[in-house]
């Protein structure tokens, strides 16, 4: 007899790989498609050679410099010395072309000069996918270098993704700009009401750590220095925001998306915020702390996960840093919904993502997870986020062992993956399956050329944990070890037994 | 996950490598998805071979935020869909000499990994076509039950029966097929 879960996981290791012919002809295909696509789109706006020079910023400079030459040029021989424009002006080749074009409309040279309007196009697009990449840096690098158009593009983008990074940048082209319709001063003002805004609530939210960072941020800006510190430190809200106003633009979308943050702080055993820190969680994206040691992950609906809705609960989150296996913080995030259900006994929640959890004692469960699992936010707008999630990092247990051929030969580059962990925490259990490769592959150690691995940064409550171990031309392998009290479990070994040559492995 | 972003952006710039990347990477899952619920192999290479092609001609329209991985599969499954009602073809059972085993190597067919699993698959291809479109979105797109059960037009606990009872027609199939 076969039991349900047998057939599911049967199914779950299901693959068809394609045939040569068919891989062959559909990728020509996709190639061609995506010429064609270039090639009608190029036909639809013109070849425009401008178009492919202003791509690269030398030739850019290049070819905005020739023009300007030779419009001088043309300006010298028909005007005489008084024609001149000067093309030294390190920012001004751009101005200086319009210039001499606006004296020389007549000048043969017009429809050459009409890529201008083309470059900015380009420009204004780079600056929409810097956007879209929360790019700040790039969008301030374009304040400076970028044309009129580009700067008060990348000023209103600035405002909207609330960058007090910019504001600097921002003020002195406000100044500089004054008399023209002053989107710069538009977007200062913008960031600056926003970091009032989030002062006054920051005020009122945590003092974790924040004293001694400030001092270094005070040091660092001038005028703004509080709202800085006050913005920086709820950097995760800049995000979200980012994040929502893209759903604005994204309407012509095939899939209708909303998007879950999860936001808040490492810390170590004192309290201190912890930087460049990765943080994961079961259907985030990977992130990593700022220097205040915040962080904030998206959950797309459409993420690596496969979930096409939104996140479920209970939602394991942890944080680690990559050169230490034997600390880890991590957490717990459940619905709060789901918190008073004492009365019934063993309840068991369970994700789709393989998260289950098994309570038997509600008050214990609440002692034993560590860290703070933040607080829910349900928005209709943006959909929810869990906020102020304080991740406190502490001892973890590592596995360790050697992957070895049948005949004791080490075996590199094996990995050796986490297939379930179960965590006991008082009287209940959280366990955690489905780790693969796919997108929790953080629970994964490759071994060395000696065919050692270690998997660090297991939560010290863990009670029992399967490894599975797999290598190229080996047959798979799993075994289950169990926490004997000391975390830390050397000598899982695996002796992996050749594949037969039909026996094609099913995983990648 | 850091890859995808890449190739997302780059594929947006259109770049060629970023495409054969995409394509060479998510090829097998999708096809898997689409063989598996249609039980039908041609039309199931079509099926990805249409949405990579539609998806190579969206270059400069090109945005999404989410993952590749699931937008691919979004894709595979709607055009399925599609398929199925189009053509209103009950999806034939498949013929067991569709599917050669043979190794990686094989010259031109699909490639079966186990004797267990390829008995999985001819029992899978047996379901009604609703239990098995459940039984694949659930399993191999790791779809929710709600997401299914919105995307069939039906009542949650309708998912969740047509699960059930998938899982154990698919058992006693399989069970049927031991005892032969």
């Amino acid at each position: 007899m076969r039991r349900e879960e047998n057939i599911e996981r049967l199914i779950r290791r299901l693959h068809f790989k394609a045939g040569r012919r068919m891989h062959k002809r559909t990728l020509n295909d996709v190639l061609a498609a995506q010429q064609e696509a270039k090639r009608a789109k190029a036909a639809a706006k013109g070849v425009n050679i401008h178009k492919i020079c202003t791509k690269s910023l030398i030739t850019k400079l290049a070819v905005a410099a020739m023009i300007a030459m030779a419009a001088s040029l043309g300006a010298y021989i028909l005007f005489g010395p008084h024609g001149r424009t000067d093309t030294k002006e390190p920012k001004g080749t751009d101005v200086a072309i319009e210039k001499t074009v606006t004296n020389n409309s007549h000048l043969a040279f017009e429809p050459e000069v009409r890529p201008e309007a083309a470059s900015v196009d380009v420009e204004l697009k780079n600056i929409e996918s810097m956007f879209a990449a929360g790019d700040v840096e790039g969008l301030v690098a374009v304040l400076s270098k970028g044309q009129f158009e580009s700067k008060v593009a990348a000023a209103n983008y600035l405002a909207k993704m609330e960058a007090v990074e910019a504001l600097e940048a921002l003020k002195q082209l406000s100044a500089e700009y004054e008399s023209a319709a002053n989107s710069f001063a538009a977007a200062v003002e913008s960031i600056e009401n926003q970091i009032k805004a989030e002062q006054g609530a920051s005020e009122a939210a945590t003092a974790t750590g924040e004293t001694d960072t400030s001092t270094q941020l005070l040091a660092a800006t001038d005028s703004a220095a509080e709202g800085t510190v006050a913005d920086s430190s709820d950097d995760p809200g800049g995000r979200r925001k980012v994040s929502a106003d893209l759903e604005d633009d994204e309407e012509e979308r095939e899939l209708k998306e909303r998007t879950e943050i999860l936001s808040g702080t490492v810390v170590d055993e004192r309290g201190n915020p912890l930087a460049d820190v990765r943080v994961c969680a079961s259907y985030a994206h990977y992130g990593r702390t700022d220097p205040n040691g915040e962080f904030a992950l998206v959950i797309s609906p459409t993420d690596g996960s496969n979930s096409m809705g939104s996140a479920d609960f209970p939602m394991y989150v942890w944080a680690y840093m990559e050169d230490d296996p034997y600390r880890v913080a991590w957490t717990l995030i459940r619905h709060p919904d789901t918190h008073r259900s004492q009365e019934e006994e063993a309840v068991v929640e369970e994700t789709h993502q393989g998260v289950e959890l098994v309570i038997e004692d509600e008050d214990e469960l609440n002692r034993n997870v560590p860290s703070d699992p933040g607080e829910l936010f349900e928005d209709s707008n943006r959909g929810p986020s869990v906020r102020d999630i304080v991740l406190v990092m502490g001892r973890a247990g590592v596995l360790a062992g050697r992957v070895t051929d049948a005949l004791g030969q080490p075996i590199a580059n094996a990995t050796v993956l986490i297939d379930e962990m179960e965590i006991q925490l008082g009287a209940n259990r959280l366990i955690i399956s489905e780790l693969d490769h796919e997108w929790k592959a953080e629970a994964v150690a490759v071994t060395d050329g000696d065919g050692y691995y270690g998997l660090g940064n297991l939560p010290v409550s863990w009670a029992e944990i399967k490894l599975k171990a797999e290598a190229d031309g080996y047959r798979t392998d799993e075994q289950e070890f169990e926490n004997d009290g000391r975390n830390t479990v050397e000598g899982c070994d695996f002796q992996l037994a050749e594949e037969e040559a039909e026996d094609d492995s099913s995983e990648k | 996950m850091i890859e995808d972003e890449l190739l997302k952006l780059r594929f947006k710039y259109g770049s060629r490598e970023a495409l054969r990347r995409i394509y060479e990477k998510y090829e097998n899952y999708l096809l898997t998805l689409a063989i598996t619920l249609l039980s039908d192999v041609t039309v199931a290479e079509d099926v990805v071979h249409d949405v990579f092609v539609s998806f190579a001609k969206s270059t400069e329209n090109f945005r999404l935020r989410g993952r590749l991985k699931s937008y691919l599969a979004t894709c595979v499954i709607n055009r399925v869909r599609d398929q199925i009602r189009a053509n209103r073809r009950r999806p034939a059972g498949l013929d067991d000499a569709d599917l050669i085993r043979s190794d990686s190597n094989g010259p031109d067919e699909l490639v079966m990994c186990s004797e267990e699993l390829h008995q999985v698959n001819n029992a899978i291809a047996r379901l009604p076509h609703r239990q098995r479109e459940v039984i694949i979105l659930r399993l191999k797109a790791g779809m929710k039950f709600k997401e299914i059960a919105k995307l069939q037009g039906v009542s949650l606990s309708t998912i969740q029966g047509r699960y059930r009872y998938g899982l154990s027609k698919l058992r006693s199939l399989l069970d049927g097929e031991v005892k032969k």
